[in-house]
């Protein structure tokens, strides 16, 4: 007994190998390098500079605010759609279903892009406004933080509806039944049945979101021009000017601070 | 009979947010086809007159690109699968100390962001060929979903299979050829298609790993948004989209349970 | 055993098209940008005469020369294409190998450094590219003075000096306009902060279809882009010369050290100098560096010649030698903390 289940685990062991082997060689080295260097010698003043007060901390701030900003917005408009979507039937849902996924295979350029389309300086909804109304509401919005968060939400809507389909389909429906015959309404059921049993769920449908936020860089390389994001930085300190210590050490507080919300978030879950 | 008002309302709610999301592409390809009246002046003066003429204009340029982006999605989809798959069957079946561990580590590239991976790759292994560093940055971020499909699929077969083939007298090999192997297929098939979707329109690590020769489509489109009118940029993006309208459409079909635990964080 | 097969078929035919495209022969320019001086049409004409493909580079003059100095040991570039005094920089720096390319002697000795290190294929001057229809009724800017008025609130836009050359330009000359030189940098960064007020971005890419498409109204950058699309693009552009005065601007390229392609780096660059190659630049609006002058069928679509008197030369080698303090002084005090 004891000896087939070390042949079991050594096979085991086998066959996860190269995922281990990849994943050392290809993430957890390259990271520990980046760290490595920006915290010793030259690099530590530029963590030290980055940390300080000025363009590189506002960029930090702002990507933290922004990402929180989004992920808990598109979560909360999720709710809905993904219950429904999850729990009841009718004609055309798939359809629905498709239409909400597809933006999930965009990159940020292109939803930055669409979003110039729509609420650029002559985007469509100015230019029909201006048509109905004579005022070309919403012109240039896109550029603005706010355009910029209505991008953000694009991006992680889709994102967050499915993700917490999944998580509902998965809710027995007895307990759905049991509620439903004690009187609860739909609503009822949702707020002291559904949220509850979702929480879980919800944190880590936020964790994703906040993640895929963070790292977002398509988004505001398009859309952004005063607001600056911590990857828009990094990109510019590495390719502008060459800084590759400062371009190093934003690098790793980004990423440090989102796998740090990301493991705090993701904490308690089984 | 509010039951049926909330349930309503939340349908519609839906078809909103499904029509808002729909929106702004269906604008956008109707752009390739526009008038350069509407949205504005072409830029790319005499060549580009006609419709077929901008997708030539665009496959004439940027056919490298395309072309780099169909290389690297054919090196990272078996690459993924072939990674991912054997370990993500050995964390259910054959579990080994640590095993919980390293599953759970699998997940973690997701929440590093794509720009700090780049930066780090070209920092490690600069005079690796970009071509290799792109393969990894694409394989970091389609491993876990490779991991969490297969996974969630080996829980859902009768775990009595493949011992019952073992004592019929197949080997390890044969077993994973006819028995395993049949299981997962349509999770291993739904997997290359979310893999293909994900590694498709990559752009964060791509972006900062492109040179001129090594760029990836999502990198081009950014160079076509900023630098070429608006008909050429709408026209790029619906060849960047034709392949994964499909891949979408085919994972919706294959999906249900399979496509949602795939997506599950 | 299906799968296996589609696997490999698709990895097979992958590589097919890998080594088709392998056979085609390419030089790589860093700072290739299709709207600008009209490299798409140039670099069109070469691949149908040459059959080498040149392919478009996003980058900015600054951002070319950083690439080139981070890959001085196993250069990725053949060759690059600068505003004036970024190019003179990078030779300075020693990332070009001299090479004097046929029809050398044409060109003015002031357009090239004599060991042949850089040399001049057009030039330009720095003027305001308007969008007439998308200033909402303001009046068309004629000076710098007039730059700053509240009118043009959020309307203007100028590259990000510290990416593409011609801003570069525009932000040193203007300190020389306003009585600064390259010691003193003063008067033009105290201009360029009351400008701020009126700026909505400084971009750090290609902004031509934003300005055509009425995206950004006033962009400071060079007269020959706004020809092209008031000219070849029907765009409602009016290109002005502001009163106090402006600059022209050399634009420049070179061979880079060690370039991975050097021969047909080598045929590239010569045959820039062509008349063909001159005329495609010239449909740009870019002056060719070899006649000196447009092609009378476009002559008379630029301003006269006496608006271009306000249009001073700028030391290239002081241009070059500030180019660090002044970008970084910009950085700082314009650029500032990304609000």
């Amino acid at each position: 007994m004891t000896r087939s289940l070390n042949r079991s685990s050594a096979t085991g062991a086998l066959l996860a190998l190269p995922l281990l082997v990849f994943l050392i060689a290809a993430v957890a080295w390259p990271l520990a390098s980046l760290a490595g260097h920006a915290l010793s010698g030259p690099g530590w003043g530029a963590v030290r500079q980055v940390l300080a007060a000025g363009r590189y901390r506002t960029a930090l701030v702002n990507s933290l605010g922004l990402s929180a900003a989004a992920a808990f917005c598109s979560v909360l408009l999720a709710v809905g759609p993904a219950w429904i979507l999850a729990r009841e039937r009718f004609p055309g849902r798939d359809a629905l279903r498709t239409a909400i996924s597809l933006p999930l295979t965009f990159s940020g350029v292109l939803v930055g892009f669409l979003m110039v389309v729509l609420m650029g300086r002559i985007g469509v909804i100015p230019e029909i406004l201006g048509v109905l109304t004579g005022r070309r509401i919403f012109e240039g919005a896109a550029y603005t933080v706010a355009g910029l968060f209505v991008a953000y939400l694009y991006f992680e809507l889709p994102r967050a509806v499915m993700t917490l389909e999944s998580a509902f389909r998965r809710f027995p429906r007895e307990l759905d039944l049991a509620a439903r015959t004690l009187g609860a309404g739909p609503l009822q059921r949702l707020l002291r049945v559904g949220l509850p049993l979702a929480a879980p769920a919800l944190r880590s449908t936020l964790a994703v979101t906040f993640s895929a936020s963070m790292g977002s860089f398509g988004v505001a390389l398009i859309l952004s021009r005063r607001f600056t994001v911590a990857p828009l930085e990094v990109y510019t300190e590495m390719t502008g000017y060459l800084n590759d210590e400062v371009a190093g050490a934003l690098a790793l507080m980004l990423a440090f601070s989102t796998m740090a919300v990301d493991r705090l978030l993701s904490m308690g879950k089984r | 009979m509010s039951t049926a008002i909330v349930r309503r309302a939340g349908i519609a709610a839906t078809a909103v947010l499904a029509l808002a999301l729909l929106t702004p592409i269906v604008v956008t390809a109707a752009g390739a086809f526009s008038r350069a009246e509407w949205y504005g002046r072409r830029s790319e003066g005499a060549e580009v007159q006609s419709v077929p003429d901008l997708f030539r204009y665009v496959a004439g340029i940027w056919g490298g690109a395309l072309l780099r982006s169909v290389e690297i999605v054919a090196a990272v989809v078996p690459l993924a699968l072939a990674i991912g798959a054997p370990a993500a069957w050995a964390f259910r079946r054959r579990p080994f100390p640590g095993s919980r561990l390293l599953e759970s580590i699998a997940l973690v590239p997701l929440a590093v962001p794509g720009v700090a991976l780049a930066f780090s790759l070209i920092q490690v292994a600069g005079h690796t060929p970009r071509f290799a560093l792109l393969v990894a940055g694409h394989l970091a971020y389609t491993l876990p979903m490779v991991v969490k499909t297969v996974t969630n699929a080996v829980e859902t077969f009768d775990p009595r299979l493949e011992p019952a083939a073992r004592s019929l007298g197949a080997t390890g090999w044969e077993t994973a050829k006819r028995v395993t192997v049949p299981l997962l297929t349509p999770a291993l098939v739904l997997s290359a298609l979310l893999v293909f979707a994900v590694s498709w329109g990559e752009f964060n690590v791509s972006f900062l790993l492109a040179t001129p020769l090594v760029q990836t489509f999502p990198a081009a489109l950014y160079v076509t948004y900023t630098t070429n009118s608006f008909p050429v940029a709408a026209a790029a993006t619906l060849i960047f989209l034709a392949p994964v309208v499909p891949a979408l459409l085919a994972i919706q079909a294959l999906g249900g349970e399979a496509f949602h635990r795939g997506l599950q964080a | 055993m299906r799968k296996t097969i589609l696997v490999l078929s698709l990895l097979a035919l992958s590589s097919t098209l890998a080594a088709l495209a392998a056979d085609d022969k390419v030089v790589i320019q860093y700072d290739c940008i299709p709207n600008y001086a009209n490299w798409g049409g140039v670099a069109a004409l070469y691949k149908k005469v040459a059959g080498v493909t040149v392919p478009p580079d996003p980058k900015g003059s600054s951002v070319a020369l950083a690439a080139l100095e981070k890959e001085k040991d196993a250069p990725q570039a053949d060759t690059a294409y600068y505003s004036g005094a970024i190019g003179f920089l990078a030779a300075e720096k020693g990332l070009h190998e001299p090479y004097k390319p046929k029809g050398w002697e044409k060109i003015p000795a002031a357009l090239k450094d004599p060991a042949g290190r850089w040399w001049t294929v057009h030039t330009s001057a720095i003027a305001f590219v308007v969008n007439t229809k998308a200033l909402g009724g303001a009046p068309v800017p004629r000076s710098w003075a007039d730059l700053l008025k509240p009118v043009y609130k959020g309307k203007i836009a100028y590259d990000d000096p510290t990416w593409g050359g011609t801003s570069f330009t525009l932000v040193y000359g203007v300190n020389e306009l306003f009585g600064g030189n390259d010691k003193n940098f003063k008067p033009g960064l105290e201009y360029l902060k009351k400008l701020d007020a009126n700026v909505s971005s400084y971009p750090r890419e290609s902004v031509y279809n934003g300005v055509l498409r009425g995206e950004i109204p006033i962009w400071i950058n060079a007269d020959g882009n706004g020809y092209k699309m008031k000219w070849v693009d029907n765009g409602p552009v009016e290109v002005v010369l502001p009163a106090e005065g402006t600059f022209t601007m050399p634009l420049v390229m070179g061979l880079v050290k060690g370039a991975p392609h050097k021969e047909e780096a080598k045929k590239y660059l010569d045959w820039l100098l062509t008349a063909p190659a001159q005329a495609e630049f010239a449909r740009g609006y870019f002056l060719p560096v070899v006649a000196g002058s447009l092609p009378v069928e476009v002559a008379s679509h630029v301003l006269p010649a006496k608006e271009y008197k306000r249009a001073r030369a700028l030391d290239l080698a002081r241009m070059a030698a500030a180019s660090d303090v002044l970008k970084k002084a910009w950085t700082e005090q314009i650029r500032g903390t990304g609000r």
